[in-house]
């Protein structure tokens, strides 16, 4: 891999997604529409002396989650999708370029933005007093094992998926799918004990639970450690399956 | 001479349709090597089998003597493309497009030089999204002029043009050529064949039915002259005992006769009460080789040989057919800005060749058209 193409290569990624507004839309600005009703319909739920859960603590998450994931589905998948679709990836197919350099060069623009959602739904929970300050470090280690997780997902089925649209609507189903495994649209405690606690265990449940313990300080099932450990493994995984399933072009050779 | 290209033998099937048939082809380096056909003729497939986009059914493809499949790294420094099918980044600009092109390469050529070269020094700071379509066919052929490769393979590269556009682009490709590069373009305009291509390919289903250099295929495939009126209300007149005339066929309402006595045949189209409108005389052109070579025009969609619509000289339909389609404007005239025509017969107005229409797009389909022997 040449340095030279790396950052040629990394820089017309980052323009690529800068300068489309509509998947900077869905990536950068959607996570925090759709964190805005939550905390808005958190907001106007009456209180009940009764109730055990603080919606909005537990929206943060859920906030953080989604935008994580927007960055993975909507800034990688979709995007190499479209690229496949459109033909880019066939022309620079004839060209010295290889693959990994294609996917690496992804990496530091939606790193950098996940890292700027994370600082801003952060500071929202250290202004709400949620956020516990020893986890600081934890929180951004969680985050960005989630999001290495995430990416390489992305990565997998950017390689399999033929449109841009069918990649939309798959990645749609697939961040509710993954809000529900990892307990950030109903909290595990609600669920049947059988249930909560086989999905505790699994990537999105130990992530998930992480999250909310290092940003809102809900108590931990289970070590931190483990879920970042689960999130590599799982990511390590989605790599190699998505090296070998990567396709230049829709065509048939 | 070193050969660019080698094909032996190549068969590209898609299912149980061959797409390549059969194909032998032999390119020496340091030419403009044409593949011309219509389309589904099997040139893309052909290019692309030879750049390590698909894979052969079977047969030996060898390209600066390496194998497009398992040299592929090598290859690919060696020899630019520019697909017929592909896309570059649309939010980025020309020149940031050209710049992340040249840092794919080891030695690429300056950027302004590939932007004037096609004609794209203006548009610098244009995003490629909003370039026109020839425009950004342009852009595709400054990516592969920025790898200055020993092979450069275009396919279809001034599909959608504009004359000027056409050009300049021509200009860019000679340009290349004569700094000892290798050009291999696929087209299906006679009026690019004959114009930048040193030596020419003509495929047909897969297989190669003639080769030569422009010049050749016309004086061994289409050595009459050929003279064309407008079609009017006498539809085609019988030239049958006209000495000389072995053929006619009919295009965008002229009649074209081929013929060895020009001069017999303008006769006849003086004489008579209502004499023939704007008659011209020209030379045999590439695209009448083609006809005589496939018995239709070149942007015809592909047939089985033989069921192209033919009549002999010697049975000239009397009266124009109407043609069965409808006939897309801009059907092109054999006359060429380049080869003015000579005028057979002043016809109350002067007549030039530079009425023929450019734009192969539009080229209409012929076949439906009544045409005369001598295919």
């Amino acid at each position: 891999m040449r340095p030279r193409t790396l950052a040629a290569m990394t820089k017309a990624s980052t323009l690529e997604l800068v300068r489309d507004r509509k998947t900077l839309f869905y990536v950068a600005l959607y996570p925090f529409c759709l964190l805005g009703l939550f905390l808005g319909m958190a907001a106007m739920m009456p209180d009940r002396p009764d109730s055990t859960v603080d919606l909005g603590r537990f929206f943060l998450a859920t906030g953080l989650l989604v935008a994580l994931a927007s960055v993975a589905f909507y800034g990688v998948a979709v995007p190499l999708v479209a690229l496949r679709e459109r033909g880019t990836l066939r022309l620079l197919s004839t060209t010295p370029v290889s693959r990994l350099t294609v996917m690496l060069a992804q990496a530091p623009a939606r790193l950098g933005l996940a890292l700027a959602q994370t600082v801003i739904i952060a500071a929202l929970a250290a202004a709400s007093g949620y956020l516990p300050v020893e986890r600081i470090g934890s929180l951004f280690v969680t985050c960005l094992a989630t999001l290495v997780l995430l990416v390489s997902f992305g990565f997998l089925l950017g390689s399999l998926l033929p449109t841009a649209e069918a990649a939309t609507n798959t990645l749609t189903f697939a961040l509710l799918a993954l809000l529900a495994l990892a307990g950030l649209f109903l909290p595990f405690d609600r669920l049947p004990e059988r249930a909560g606690d086989i999905l505790s265990v699994l990537p999105p449940g130990l992530l998930g639970n992480a999250i909310q313990h290092d940003l809102i300080g809900i108590p931990a099932r289970h070590p931190t450690w483990i879920a970042w450990l689960a999130a590599l493994a799982c990511a390590a995984v989605f790599a190699l399956i998505a090296t070998r399933t990567f396709r230049w072009d829709n065509q048939r050779r | 001479m070193t050969t660019a290209v080698d094909i032996k033998g190549l068969i590209k099937r898609y299912g149980e349709r061959a797409a390549v048939d059969g194909l032998d082809l032999t390119i020496e380096a340091g030419v403009v090597f044409g593949l011309l056909g219509p389309n589904g003729a099997g040139k893309t497939t052909t290019i692309e089998t030879l750049v390590g986009l698909r894979r052969p059914t079977s047969g030996r493809v060898r390209v600066l003597g390496m194998d497009p499949l398992s040299q592929r790294a090598a290859l690919q420094r060696a020899v630019a493309v520019q697909p017929q099918r592909a896309a570059l980044f649309p939010n980025l600009t020309v020149s940031e497009t050209l710049r992340l092109w040249a840092s794919l390469y080891d030695h690429p050529a300056s950027e302004g030089d590939v932007l004037r070269a096609v004609g794209l020094g203006g548009s610098r700071d244009t995003l490629v999204r909003r370039l026109s379509g020839g425009q950004e066919r342009r852009l595709l052929v400054a990516t592969a002029l920025i790898a200055r490769p020993r092979l450069l393979v275009l396919d279809e590269p001034s599909l959608g043009l504009d004359p000027n556009a056409r050009a300049e682009l021509w200009e860019a490709v000679l340009d290349f050529r004569t700094r000892g590069g290798t050009v291999l373009l696929s087209t299906n305009s006679m009026e690019e064949a004959e114009a930048i291509c040193e030596h020419v390919v003509i495929i047909d289903r897969g297989r190669v039915i003639a080769q030569g250099s422009p010049a050749e295929l016309i004086a061994c495939h289409a050595p009459q002259q050929v003279v064309s009126y407008m079609r009017d209300a006498h539809g085609v007149r019988d030239m049958s005992a006209v000495p000389g005339v072995s053929g006619f066929d009919m295009r965008g309402g002229r009649v074209h006769v081929r013929t060895s006595d020009p001069e017999a045949v303008a006769a006849v189209l003086r004489s008579g009460p209502t004499p023939a409108r704007d008659v011209t005389v020209h030379p045999p052109r590439l695209d009448d080789a083609f006809r005589l070579l496939t018995g239709r025009a070149l942007t015809d969609r592909p047939e089985p040989a033989g069921e192209a619509e033919r009549a002999t000289a010697a049975e000239p339909a009397r009266q124009a057919q109407p043609a069965r389609g409808p006939q897309p404007p801009g059907q092109a005239q054999p006359a060429r800005e380049a080869q003015p025509a000579r005028e057979a017969q002043p016809s109350g107005r002067a007549e030039h060749a530079g009425r023929a229409q450019p734009a192969r797009g539009a080229e209409a389909p012929g076949r439906d058209e009544p045409s005369g022997g001598g295919a």
